[in-house]
């Protein structure tokens, strides 16, 4: 279970450019759960996610997943807990080497790495396996560069390496936003599978009301660095996108009232 | 060119090679423009010199200077790390630092000669002279360049080695997948200056003389070096790169050699630096005419 405390994070405190970007944002994450995350531009969304991996330092709060106060401790010190696929195609693998060294790469995450040679036959033929579940043909070309593949198979990819060592939550942070709407569904097709399949717990967000609704057991919206609304179970069944946009809209009556 | 031009520029090419090792470890792998090599190179010939005319060891002065050059590159991803200073910079600052410390290695004299001490050089060549006649130092620096590539390529192709080059690749994904970015960068530039100080040492014990000028133009060589290397032996296999690195060392070495001794155009050794930033202005702008024909 991850459970996020009382959560203050703010970007250019005391200047001019000050923003408030997470605001006192509590939130418990049960084990098993697949959270979509929604909430316009600025609502903290990616902060959220960033704030999880330790990314981003919080200033004011607590962190906690399965009993281990993660609070304070830096993106790389958390990877043995956390995983995350980027919304950038680019940003989850590393161009310049093969498929099979980014895979080794994943492998190891949270265990520590030697010196010992990090591909041999044996592992090789476990990321050709691996490789194989994607259906893209890609087991046949572990020693390519990762720089020749498209964003979208760069994408499953690294949805595969995000998922090949041990985790305690998924983050997923709009994953297909860059990809055409063939190879989304492809990739969001994979993630389901593979949340499915592995029993993972996962937060996701999403500027698609169809993917926040159509996936996932459970679904949050974020405003102004809080969570406003948190919706499971039958009455996330009955919601339909409209009564999404609906949600919407009375946030942004509510700001024009406080404007006006 | 004659057989002892000939011979030279091997020797010198082969010494040279250990700066562009270390400069594509710094400028490649981990993507971190590093100009702390024009002070770790003569930083490592004035370790040796001094160690070696106080009577130390020469494999231990040559040690010692590998390690002097590492905390050199220590130094330079501390202050750009944990300092926050951009890498040029923090690269300037270690390596102006340099000259001054480097005198005072040489206990406040700009150069020194062991010119009748023994050297590792000597030493190796006095063994190596029954088999190899006057190729013996190029069938010493062969066997030591080779085993230094050697070292390299599984380094690289090692589970630290991988966290190493997805660092500088993409430091995002690296701390993502739990590897300490700050550290592989400490760990890598120590790699490289140390190279680059090893290089130095050789090259002092190879000429005798330690000077403190000895180190401008250091990374304009080994960046010539690594660039001819690709140019030459464009590949995405990592062995082929740290070889490239080797053979384009030679290469600008060749060069440089033909230069001098071209007759006619009357160059002098003081153009030596002159000769080496034509190469490699001639190096990047050939490459990137290659890269646009490709593209």
């Amino acid at each position: 279970m991850i459970t996020l405390n009382n959560i203050h994070l703010t970007f250019a405190p005391n200047t001019v450019r000050e923003k408030k970007a997470l605001a006192d944002l509590s939130l418990q994450i049960n084990e098993g759960d697949f959270i979509t995350v929604i909430g316009s531009n600025g609502a903290g969304k990616s902060t959220l996610l960033n704030t999880i991996s330790g990314e981003y330092i919080a200033d004011a709060g607590s962190i906690l997943i399965d009993e281990e106060d993660v609070t304070r401790l830096p993106a790389q010190h958390r990877a043995h807990v956390v995983a995350r696929v980027f919304q950038d195609p680019l940003a989850g693998t590393c161009g310049e080497l093969t498929i099979s060294e980014n895979l080794a790469l994943a492998d190891r995450r949270g265990f520590r790495r030697g010196l010992g040679r990090a591909l041999n036959s044996k592992n090789k033929g476990y990321y050709k396996d691996l490789l194989a579940h994607l259906n893209l043909g890609l087991e046949n070309r572990l020693d390519t560069s990762m720089s020749l593949l498209s964003g979208g198979q760069r994408q499953a990819v690294s949805l595969l390496m995000a998922t090949m060592s041990p985790l305690k939550i998924l983050l997923l942070d709009e994953h297909t936003s860059a990809l055409d709407p063939k190879t989304a569904a492809f990739v969001m097709d994979l993630t389901q599978e593979v949340i499915t399949e592995k029993k993972l717990t996962a937060l996701m967000v999403t500027h698609s009301l169809h993917q926040a609704l159509h996936y996932g057991n459970r679904t949050i919206m974020l405003h102004e660095g809080k969570v406003i609304y948190d919706i499971s179970g039958p009455e996330r069944e009955k919601m339909t996108i409209e009564d999404v946009m609906q949600l919407f809209s009375n946030k942004l009556d509510d700001d024009r009232l406080i404007l006006t | 060119m004659n057989i002892l031009q000939f011979t030279g520029a091997v020797e010198m090419g082969l010494i040279y090679s250990l700066v562009a090792l270390g400069v594509f470890l710094s400028f490649r792998v981990l993507q971190f423009p590093d100009l702390t090599v024009d002070g770790s190179f003569p930083l490592g010939a004035a370790v040796t010199v001094s160690l070696i005319s106080v009577g130390m060891n020469p494999i231990f002065a040559t040690l010692v200077a590998f390690m002097a050059g590492a905390l050199a590159g220590l130094t330079t991803a501390i202050l750009a790390t944990r300092f926050k200073i951009t890498d040029l910079i923090a690269g300037i600052i270690t390596m102006t630092a340099l000259y001054s410390i480097n005198i005072r290695v040489m206990q406040g004299r700009p150069n020194v000669s062991i010119i009748n001490e023994e050297t590792l050089i000597s030493q190796l060549k006095t063994i190596c002279r029954p088999l190899f006649d006057s190729f013996a130092l190029v069938a010493v620096l062969i066997l030591l360049v080779g085993g230094i590539v050697l070292l390299c390529y599984f380094f690289l192709s090692s589970h630290y080695g991988l966290a190493l080059r997805a660092t500088g690749n993409n430091a995002r994904m690296a701390r993502a997948n739990g590897i300490a970015d700050r550290r592989m960068i400490h760990v890598g530039l120590a790699l490289s200056n140390g190279l680059v100080a090893l290089g130095g040492s050789l090259f002092s014990q190879e000429s005798a003389f330690g000077d403190v000028n000895s180190g401008i133009g250091t990374l304009v060589a080994g960046l010539s070096g690594v660039i001819l290397g690709e140019a030459f032996f464009p590949s995405s296999r990592l062995i082929v790169h740290i070889i490239a690195c080797v053979l384009g060392a030679l290469a600008d070495r060749f060069i440089i050699t033909i230069a001098l001794n071209m007759d006619g155009i009357g160059l002098e050794p003081t153009d030596l630096n002159l000769i080496r930033a034509v190469i490699l202005a001639t190096a990047i702008i050939l490459s990137n005419i290659i890269k646009g024909i490709k593209s």
